[in-house]
């Protein structure tokens, strides 16, 4: 690979990235062809040794969505932060993805209960009103209950997913410093 | 060596160096991939993160001939992230040593 090639690959891969963060990012590489060059070694000993430019943007892409988790927490940006972490390496794939896969589902799971829960008395009132089915005030009141279990499970949800995004940000910086993402 | 978690050590590597005098990027990877095989290119990520936590602060010093050199200093921060990691590995690698000295006895 060439100096150009390889910087061209790096510019292509890094596009998610802002501009400003995107050039200083570039000119420590040209630097680097520049250092080399000067040492008397080829743009392609110096690529080499580099490793892949696929390489580089993924650690560097990694690091710029958790960085932006960590600003605005947010669950699409904790999400992007999960997957660019996970697609480090294959390693990573089983110790990110497998458990986030895990957790937030069951979270997920808990979510659609709390709001099924929630939901059964309006739907029964739906129903008595279609026509479909005879009011009962027992059904109802069963309903009811349902209703107040439905929200005390929607605030547990709730405090669930805030602690699990708060974990997983820890989680994956710790994954970032530590393994290894190649 | 070629351990997953040589990525924690080269921070350490990193920390170190600085620790002794500023350096430039090039100057850090040549001096790292003397010793440990590493990927070069994942210096400089590395140095961007740590640099964000505010380990270190840089500089750039042009040069007459050649590129102009980006300068890392180790801030207070950074030195006290340093003592913290060196005792860590120090513990760490004396454990490893004293299970690898047990085992040969046991042989």
């Amino acid at each position: 690979m060439t100096k150009d090639q390889f910087m061209n690959e790096l510019d292509r891969r890094l596009k998610a990235l802002p501009q400003a963060e995107r050039m200083d990012i570039l000119q420590d590489y040209r630097e680097h062809f520049g250092f080399g060059a000067e040492a008397g070694k080829t743009d392609q000993e110096i690529a080499v040794k580099l490793g892949h430019p696929a390489h580089i943007a993924r650690e560097l892409l990694a690091d710029y969505r958790l960085n932006q988790a960590t600003a605005t927490t947010s669950t699409t940006n904790t999400f992007r932060a999960i997957l660019a972490v996970g697609g480090l390496s294959f390693l990573n794939l089983v110790f990110v993805l497998g458990p986030a896969i895990g957790v937030y589902g069951m979270i997920l799971g808990l979510w659609g209960t709390a709001l099924g829960g929630i939901a059964t008395p309006f739907a029964l009132l739906l129903f008595a009103a279609m026509g479909l089915q005879t009011f009962l005030w027992f059904e109802f009141f069963l309903a009811l209950t349902f209703c107040g279990i439905g929200i005390l499970m929607g605030l547990a949800a709730w405090k669930m997913t805030i602690l699990a995004k708060k974990l997983t940000l820890r989680y994956l910086k710790f994954n970032l410093k530590v393994i290894k993402g190649e | 060596m070629n351990v997953q978690f040589k990525k924690g050590v080269l921070e350490l590597c990193v920390l170190v160096l600085l620790d002794k005098r500023d350096c430039y990027g090039y100057e850090l990877v040549q001096e790292i991939s003397e010793k440990i095989h590493i990927s070069e290119g994942t210096i400089y990520p590395l140095m961007r993160r740590l640099t964000k936590d505010g380990y270190f602060t840089t500089y750039l010093v042009e040069s007459s001939e050649g590129p102009s050199r980006k300068y890392y200093k180790l801030t207070d921060i950074g030195k006290e992230y340093l003592g913290q990691l060196l005792e860590e590995w120090q513990e760490f690698t004396e454990g490893v040593n004293d299970l690898i000295k047990g085992g040969v006895h046991n042989d």
